[in-house]
């Protein structure tokens, strides 16, 4: 074992007993787990303190104002800095400025473009002919068509009516809303076996780990290949 | 009928471990017997990606690859990148990888992964892809990137300047883009619908964990995406698609066989609840 093959093996086989330390803890909480945690939090932080020092801080702020000149870039500096007097309640007020700074311009970056695209465009898409006539497309394709736009033109309004609550839900507007929420559970009941999807995902992505590369690991640990 | 009764009343206090070793059982035995088959078919979604990707002219401007996902969404966000990588790589498109993922751990994953996948087709860095490195504030570096590339990436992610990467010598902004697909674990995916979609009309497609996979699709439907990769399923579709089946594929059986003993097991939960309340008497 050695050279980068055998740093390979060792930090495979590191990585799978570090799998198998947080997997412990389905069985009840143990020092394995806790070890496991505690290198996964203290890791990341590390990882996002020197990734940030050498991909962001010196590139923008160190390299521009000491070898480029550009001391404008020491403005957004301070201001990054001032976010630090938080820890000194006497002075603590001056972060304020950089917080306030910082909405202000991110607010005034997303709020048209948000608008634009979650609000205007997704009304526009709502907005479509209920009868599908397109004469290049089958009298089923443009029938379903049709259903699929009644559908969704039908399903939003009775979303939008569940949500209205400045009439009393009974009678029709009591049973458009009834409609609604079964609308609403309909999408809650995708997005959970989705959920549930995407978290067997997670396990696969492990045991496929496990079973593949930390077990070629220990075959070429002991000289199996 | 007693029996019965004490059967599933018994169920209803099933230790959770024995559910867990199931599901651990569930997902490891595929792996070993390849059963049971599944037959993967393209979605609508998936198939308007490809399509996208696949009209993109080899050797010309190149596919903005954005690896916008960390280790924690690896497990399926990666078979999805590998897939698209392979499909470009073997059909000679270019691709130019960024990544927007706050912390950085996504450049890590795309330095590993895009030069093993252009390896496996021979494919020359700086000429068939490049690897910008990563931003890590997804709506000003997209906005910037709308007008000009360079300034908001002026090194790549192995410290050469951009100005010297042969792929970058026709690549300004946007407009010589011919579309985006943004990799995403988060929200990063709705910035590039918002920030580069409807400011500067770049086509958008979005690979996404399948938690997000339903919140993503109003902006499909309303034509704002044009292709949507969702989750392991959508990657084993695009394998499928580009006829090269790998993790994703493989993952699929393990799904198949776990999401049978979930809804086994819902059933049955379900059935010794309603028996125990009938014998009750409520």
């Amino acid at each position: 074992m050695g050279g980068a093959g055998g740093t390979d093996i060792l930090w495979t086989l590191l990585a799978g007993a570090i799998t198998i330390a947080i997997f412990s803890f389905i069985y009840r909480d143990n020092a394995a787990y806790k070890m496991a945690e505690h290198i996964a939090v203290g890791l990341s932080v590390g990882f996002l303190v020197v990734n940030y020092y050498y991909n962001v801080f010196k590139p923008k702020l160190w390299d521009n104002v000491l070898h480029n000149g550009q001391y404008d870039y020491l403005i957004p500096g301070i201001l990054g800095l001032i976010l630090f007097t938080r820890f000194v309640p006497k002075v603590g007020w001056l972060s304020r400025y950089a917080i306030a700074f910082y909405i202000g311009g991110f607010s005034g970056v997303s709020i048209p473009a948000t608008l634009e695209a979650r609000v205007l465009q997704q009304i526009e898409a709502t907005l479509k002919p209920l009868v599908s006539l397109d004469p290049s497309r089958g009298l089923m394709a443009n029938a379903l068509s049709s259903l699929d736009a009644t559908f969704l033109v039908a399903g939003t309004l009775a979303c939008l009516i569940f949500f209205f609550f400045s009439v009393e839900h009974r009678g029709r507007v009591g049973k458009i809303a009834y409609f609604g929420r079964l609308c609403i559970m309909a999408g809650f009941g995708a997005s959970f076996g989705f959920t549930v999807m995407a978290r067997v995902s997670l396990l696969i992505g492990r045991v496929q780990f496990l079973t593949r590369d930390v077990v070629a690991a220990i075959g070429r640990l002991f000289g199996g290949g | 009928m007693d029996v019965i009764r004490e059967i599933l009343s018994r169920f209803q206090r099933l230790d959770r471990r024995v559910l867990y070793t199931l599901v651990l059982v569930a997902v490891t035995v595929p792996f070993y017997l390849n059963w049971p088959p599944v037959r993967i078919s393209v979605s609508r979604e998936v198939e308007s990606a490809y399509q996208t990707i696949d009209a993109i002219p080899p050797h010309a401007n190149p596919l903005l690859l954005s690896i916008d996902y960390d280790p924690a969404s690896a497990a399926e966000l990666t078979p999805m990148t590998t897939a698209v990588l392979r499909h470009c790589f073997a059909k000679g498109i270019r691709v130019l990888v960024i990544s927007m993922q706050y912390s950085g751990q996504g450049a890590g994953i795309a330095a590993e992964v895009v030069p093993r996948i252009a390896a496996e087709y021979g494919r020359e860095k700086d000429v068939d892809w490049a690897f910008l490195g990563f931003q890590p504030n997804p709506s000003v570096a997209i906005l910037q990137m709308g007008e000009s590339i360079r300034r908001t990436f002026p090194v790549d992610y192995y410290g050469k300047p951009t100005d010297k990467i042969p792929l970058m010598e026709s690549v300004q902004n946007y407009e010589q883009i011919p579309c985006v697909l943004s990799l995403a674990g988060t929200a990063v995916g709705e910035s590039w619908v918002t920030y580069a979609g409807s400011r500067y009309g770049l086509k958008v497609i979005l690979g996404v964990t399948a938690v997000y996979t339903a919140d993503i699709q109003p902006f499909y439907q309303s034509g704002q995406v044009v292709g949507v990769i969702g989750g392991l399923k959508g990657a084993a579709e695009y394998e499928t698609r580009i006829g090269r089946p790998a993790d994703g594929t493989n993952g699929m059986r393990s799904q198949k066989l776990v999401h049978y003993l979930i809804i086994t097991f819902i059933a049955l939960g379900n059935i010794a609840v309603w028996v125990t309340r009938k014998g009750e008497g409520r």
